[in-house]
């Protein structure tokens, strides 16, 4: 008995380590990645075509992250947030079925994709955060992905131990996600509807990620969703609403030469603006890359190119299960937009470890903090995400 | 006097170099032949835990089906379990290697991305790149990993390519990895090889059925709890184990041939018993002014007991360690047999490697010096108790044994009544109880002997110097060669019983095959083994043979792996019931092929077409079950009752057996395609022209095309194997009775050095000398051969009636292998007579001038 638990660590473990291997390659030569495409410049973006799976392209992602106010709490408690999250890593760039004298008919477990799952709630009021992740091949009756015309987005089986599905579904307007895991305690299960078309992130909806230009992805975002549903708390399923914030990404190589990973912030500003970020570190901490968006109201949005806006840490967190040092609370600048923002952390662990695959991230909700200084010195001007990769010893990206 | 101890056994191991190591030989023969089989029998079981640890030894409980797949989407239902921490399913196929005849691999499809440990993702383990082997496993085609120990053997190398077939479907597959599952399994068998779970279902047509389902329960969860819990979740179709539960399956499934085999390799120990105390005896003899001398100068009893038990210790640890290395090779000469005979009637998984378990080796070791000690305890105990003065006088011995006879007769008598009466009242009710008379028949053989061999001696008239006097000696020195002429008879009786059965059991499998195997072609697939796979022939493969010129009829057999409601396992085969009888074929009527037991053959017919089922004789005797009564099977819906129209010979397994209409296996049992197909051909065809020419036609196909004479042979040929290993241990026993004829001999050329010195002197020549031994030797081995061949009858009677029945439950006919039985005989005369060679060349050097004036 204790053979196999040992064995399952290691299996875990070895898992782990093959999917690491395999994420590590994906940029190096090893991996024939000119089988795959590659996000450029001139996509022509086609809704509701491409809230659907990209197979051409090795990964991507429907990245959801909220706040939700539960009913019937205080008018001042401060909101729970969420983070519900399908990567779709794609596989078999040799395998050509065409090509292939293989009948893929004769087995459902031909899979083109893994299917990642990771899900988060934090509840500032319990200080705690749940995170829960599924790691499933994309076929096989595990999970799979839709096409155009599907309902279903995304979706796959829960984590072991927890029956039903997650998944992602498209109606109209509507992003309908669920996520359940019994054993740690959650789950959810959210409406999140747009009134806003999607915001092209970077030039046409490429987002470099590099200098050169060849590094980067095909990037959207739907800013501003209205959010209804339930969340368990304490066990039970209570009514929520909110707001939340949807980005898709697209790509075949995640990190340009030499970088380690990235700090991105997602702001929904209760003026109505919405601002996203993001930057790539190098291994010694060097900003090698920046590039942000804020789109206003009525206006179109403004690229806010690195030089334009600044974040400095104001406090760091260390943690106890991986030895990472994250930067969790920061002070946000951008000059010409009159923006100067304490990011507050809602709560300092919003550390995302995952077994499965042996990666760590802080993907954390934050309050927006007028700087001290500013005419409104202290109140919360909005709310919104931060997310801090390749932090820690040898850590990496999720994907 | 410990260290007089070692001193004395040093001397008597120099002075008795001979004697001694003839004896060392039999206990480590006697100890070989127990090592050997239960290292074999421990070896059948270790094979399957093996397998099942290598490629389930993580899991807390395995989901298996009704049949032997289940639906994959049985997967969810079991991951969604609150107490299951991880789950994943597994795609088995027996596949056979093309060009390899006795080469199956048992490949396993996993899906590589479950958290299952397979070393196949480890580097040190495959020396491949990880990251490589697992995108490779998934998009190349046929991408397998074979264990470094085959891949040696074979001569595989990464990227080679191997072609495999499960049924009449061959695939290449390519070698992509090799996966050593021996550094987390030491017993992992070698023929293991592993692939990606889609490429094993598109490889060998497996779409959307698994064979297993292995479950990793979260910490602190109770097994059977879960187990009970899953089980109601996934229904009737499934069936959920604990690695145990398995274990004891495979275990109940080989008992009987086990406990077959352990008790033939203690007939041997029992004979080894006789050879001690024969040495034993005859040393103490010798020495008796020694130990007279001894007592006189202050030496207890119990002291001169613990000097005679010491040699005997010695002995014994001598042969032991001779016995255990010794039945390691035999074990291992035995190896291939055992296997076949295990994967050819019980389990798939045969035996690759053996190991010496230390269990055997304590086993051996207790076996060796219980044995020496026992042999040795009763000679000691008759010494000690002794008067000095008696033992410093001659001969004494003898002469108590020579009285003795007629009681030990009696003894044997009352013995062999009262296990008679036992086994009569209460013994033949108990599942043991045959092999407990047996064991109390046989230890009432060698307490006749004494009184058998006066009587049969007395006959000899006094005068002449041939065989009377031969005979004549024998009588005089009465309780040694009693010894050997007992160890003879328990051989013989062992060999003899074994010969009548196996050869009765012969005949009537000859006699069952007659009714039963009446096509004159049968097709099956390089990888259909009796014990079973999904291995299928194809609707075109069907199809040709349908059409081929000359065939009248194409009788499709199918054979599927269920169980009953209770677990116990069951071949169901599907029969066609034709409406009329196909002209100038009357061997295709089925009612004529039907080996009942009871019913009438047109009953069972006509209960076939009613959806009834006829069972074979073994699951009848075992489950209890005779016409009328209701079979009740696990059906992958739930149970199916059917009714029992007729219990029929079965031999094709000691499991059981039951024969249902074609339309019942399809539609209650979801059977896939046939397994087997047979032809009966139009009368005056050519049966060896139209296999020859079905091989040609299917040439590039890996199906097995015989004819009804070839297949026949195959079958006996199997039967014979079965038997190869209880041959191995007659021949042991044989070597350790004619052991103990040389020992006699030797001692009595020892003793009588004086009587032959006269004998001499009187004349004799060197020859007539030579050939009193010689004469004495085979009168042992004629007396031996007559004990043992009433031994045998009894033998082969309790084997044949009481234990076949009830461990196996297979009705023999009793048969008269007369031919076998002579030969046999002849060997044991010859044996014997080989056996006093030595001595008789030792005696023959009897010089006139060794005469001492207490010889005249």
């Amino acid at each position: 008995m204790d053979g196999g638990r040992n064995g399952m660590k290691t299996g875990r473990a070895i898992v782990a380590m093959a999917l690491a291997l395999a994420a590590a390659a994906a940029a190096a030569t090893t991996m024939p990645a000119d089988r795959w495409l590659r996000a450029g410049p001139g996509y022509a973006w086609s809704f509701p075509r491409d809230h659907y799976a990209h197979p051409g392209y090795r990964t991507e992602w429907w990245y959801l992250t909220g706040h939700l106010d539960v009913a019937g709490a205080p008018a001042d408690a401060e909101p729970c947030a969420f983070q519900f999250t399908i990567f779709r890593i794609g596989l078999d760039p040799a395998w050509d079925p065409a090509a292939s004298d293989v009948d893929t008919t004769a087995s459902d477990w031909r899979a083109a994709n893994l299917i990642m799952g990771h899900a988060a709630v934090t509840d500032p009021a319990a200080g705690r955060h749940v995170f829960s992740e599924t790691l499933w091949r994309a076929a096989g009756g595990l999970g799979g992905f839709g096409v155009p015309g599907d309902a279903l987005l995304a979706w796959c089986l829960a984590p072991p131990g927890t029956a039903g599905t997650w998944f992602a579904a498209l109606a109209g307007d509507t992003v309908a996600v669920r996520a359940r895991d019994d054993r740690r305690g959650l789950a959810f299960d959210l409406r999140c509807t747009t009134s806003q078309a999607p915001l092209l992130q970077g030039p046409g909806g490429f987002s470099p990620k590099d200098a050169t230009g060849e590094v980067g992805s095909l990037y959207y975002s739907l800013p501003r969703l209205a959010v209804t549903g339930t969340l368990r708390r304490d066990g039970r399923d209570v009514a929520v609403t909110g707001r939340a914030w949807l980005d898709r990404e697209v790509f075949t190589s995640t990190l340009g030469a030499g970088q380690s990973g990235w700090d991105w912030v997602s702001l929904q500003l209760d003026d109505g603006r919405d601002l996203m970020l993001y930057r790539l570190r190098t291994r010694d901490g060097r900003v090698d890359f920046a590039l942000g968006t804020l789109a206003t109201p009525g206006a179109p949005p403004r690229a806010l190119p690195a030089g334009t806006w600044t974040l400095e840490p104001l406090a760091t967190w260390t943690s106890e299960a991986t030895g990472a040092t994250y930067p969790v609370d920061g002070r946000l600048r951008v000059p010409a937009e009159a923006i100067d923002l304490e990011l507050r952390a809602v709560l300092a662990d919003q550390e995302n470890v995952s077994s499965r695959t042996g990666v760590h991230y802080w993907e954390g909700a934050v309050r927006a903090v007028a700087s001290p200084g500013s005419p409104s010195a202290g109140r919360i001007l909005g709310r919104g995400f931060v997310e801090l990769t390749g932090y820690g010893e040898g850590s990496r990206p999720p994907v | 006097m410990t260290r007089y101890l070692w001193r004395v056994i040093a001397r008597q191991l120099h002075r008795s170099r001979t004697l001694l190591g003839l004896t060392v030989l039999g206990v480590a023969l006697g100890v070989a032949s127990v090592v050997a089989i239960q290292t074999l029998n421990q070896g059948s079981l270790l094979a399957f835990d093996g397998s099942v640890r290598a490629i389930s030894g993580q899991a807390d409980l395995t989901v298996t089906g009704a049949l032997p797949t289940l639906p994959e989407s049985l997967l969810p239902i079991v991951l969604g379990d609150p107490d299951v921490d991880g789950a994943w399913p597994l795609v088995r196929a027996d596949v056979a290697v093309a060009g390899r005849p006795d080469l199956n691999l048992d490949v396993v499809g996993f899906d590589v991305f479950a958290p299952v440990r397979y070393p196949l993702l480890d580097a040190a383990a495959t020396q491949q790149d990880p990251l490589a082997s697992l995108t490779a496993a998934l998009s190349q085609p046929g991408w397998v990993a074979v264990t470094p120990e085959l891949a040696a053997a074979e001569g595989w190398a990464v990227g080679d390519t191997v072609t495999v077939s499960s049924g009449s479907r061959a695939k290449d597959l390519v070698i992509g990895a090799l996966v050593d599952f021996r550094r987390f399994e030491p017993l992992a068998p070698r023929r293991l090889a592993v692939m990606d779970i889609a490429q094993a279902q598109e490889s060998f047509g497996r779409r959307g059925r698994v064979s297993q389902i292995d479950v990793v329960l979260r910490e602190g969860t109770d097994p059977a709890a879960a187990a009970a819990r899953l089980q109601a979740a996934l229904g009737p179709g499934a069936r959920v184990q604990t690695p145990e539960q398995r274990r004891q399956d495979a275990s109940g499934l080989l008992a009987a041939f086990r406990l077959n085999l352990t008790a033939l390799s203690l007939i041997s120990v029992f004979v080894g018993v006789f050879l001690v105390l024969t040495t034993v005896q005859a040393s103490l003899v010798r020495r008796r002014r020694e130990f007279g001398l001894l007592r006189s100068l202050g030496a207890t009893r119990r002291q001169v007991l613990g000097l005679v038990l010491g040699e005997a210790a010695a002995l014994g640890l001598l042969g032991t360690a001779a016995g255990i290395p010794l039945g390691w090779l035999v074990a291992r000469q035995n190896l291939q047999t055992v296997s076949a005979t295990l994967t050819s009637i019980y389990v798939t998984e045969g035996i690759d490697r053996l190991v010496l378990p230390p269990t055997v080796v304590v086993l051996g070791v207790v076996i060796g010096l219980v044995g020496a000690l026992g042999g040795a305890l009763l000679p000691a105990w008759d010494l000690a108790r002794r008067d000095p003065s008696r033992l410093l006088s001659p001969l004494a011995v003898h002469d108590a044994a020579g009285r003795g006879a007629g009681r030990l007769a009696l003894g044997a008598a009352a013995l062999a009544g009262a296990g008679t009466l036992w086994f009569a009242a209460w013994g033949h009710g108990l599942r043991f109880g045959g092999f407990l008379y047996g064991f109390v028949l046989m230890l009432a053989l060698p307490l006749l002997v004494p009184a058998v061999v006066r009587a049969a001696c007395g006959l000899a008239r006094p005068g002449g110097f041939g065989p009377a006097l031969g005979l004549r000696n024998l009588r005089a020195r009465l309780q040694t060669s009693s010894f050997a002429v007992a160890a003879l008879a328990v051989t013989v009786s062992m060999m003899f019983g074994i010969t009548i059965l196996v050869g009765s059991f012969r005949q009537t499998l000859v006699t069952w095959l007659d009714v039963t195997i009446r096509a004159d072609v049968y097709i099956s697939s390089e990888s259909w083994q009796r014990t079973g796979n999904d291995a299928f022939l194809e609707p075109d493969v069907l199809g040709t043979l349908a059409g081929w010129p000359g065939v009248v009829s194409l009788e499709e057999q199918r054979r599927l792996r269920v169980a009953t409601v209770d677990g116990r396992p069951v071949w169901l085969n599907g029969l066609r019931l034709t409406d009329r009888p196909l002209p100038g074929v009357p061997q295709a009527d089925l009612a004529g092929r039907l080996p009942l037991l009871a019913g009438s053959p047109e009953a069972a017919v006509a209960g076939l077409r009613r959806g009834g089922v006829l069972i074979g004789e073994p699951l009848a005797r075992k489950a209890g079950l005779g016409v009328g009564d209701t079979l009740r099977l696990a059906g992958p819906r739930g149970p199916v009752a059917l009714r029992i129209d007729g219990v029929s010979y079965d031999y094709t397994s000691e499991g059981g057996t039951a024969f249902v209409a074609m339309d019942v296996l399809t539609t209650r049992f979801d059977a896939a395609p046939p397994n087997n197909a047979a032809l009966f051909l139009a009368p005056g065809s050519d049966v060896e022209a139209t296999v020859d020419a079905l091989r040609r036609a299917f040439a590039d196909r890996p199906l097995v095309i015989r004819s009804n004479r070839t297949l026949r042979a195959e079958v006996l040929a199997i039967f014979d194997q079965t038997f190869a290993v209880t041959r191995t241990l007659q021949v042991m026993a044989l070597l350790i009775a004619a052991l103990g004829v040389s020992v006699t001999l030797l001692i009595q050329a020892h003793e009588r050095a004086g009587e032959l010195a006269l004998l001499r002197a009187l004349g004799a020549s060197r020859r007539q000398v030579f050939g009193l031994f010689l004469g004495e030797g085979t009168a042992m081995g004629a007396l031996g051969l007559l004990l043992g061949l009433g031994g045998g009858l009894g033998l082969a009677a309790l084997l044949i009636l009481v234990i076949n029945r009830t461990w196996f439950g297979w009705t023999i006919r009793p048969a008269w292998p007369a031919g076998d039985l002579a030969v046999q005989a002849a060997v044991v005369l010859l044996v014997a007579a080989a056996a006093a060679v030595y001595p008789a060349s030792r005696a023959r050097l009897a010089h006139p001038g060794q005469l001492t004036r207490d010889d005249l």
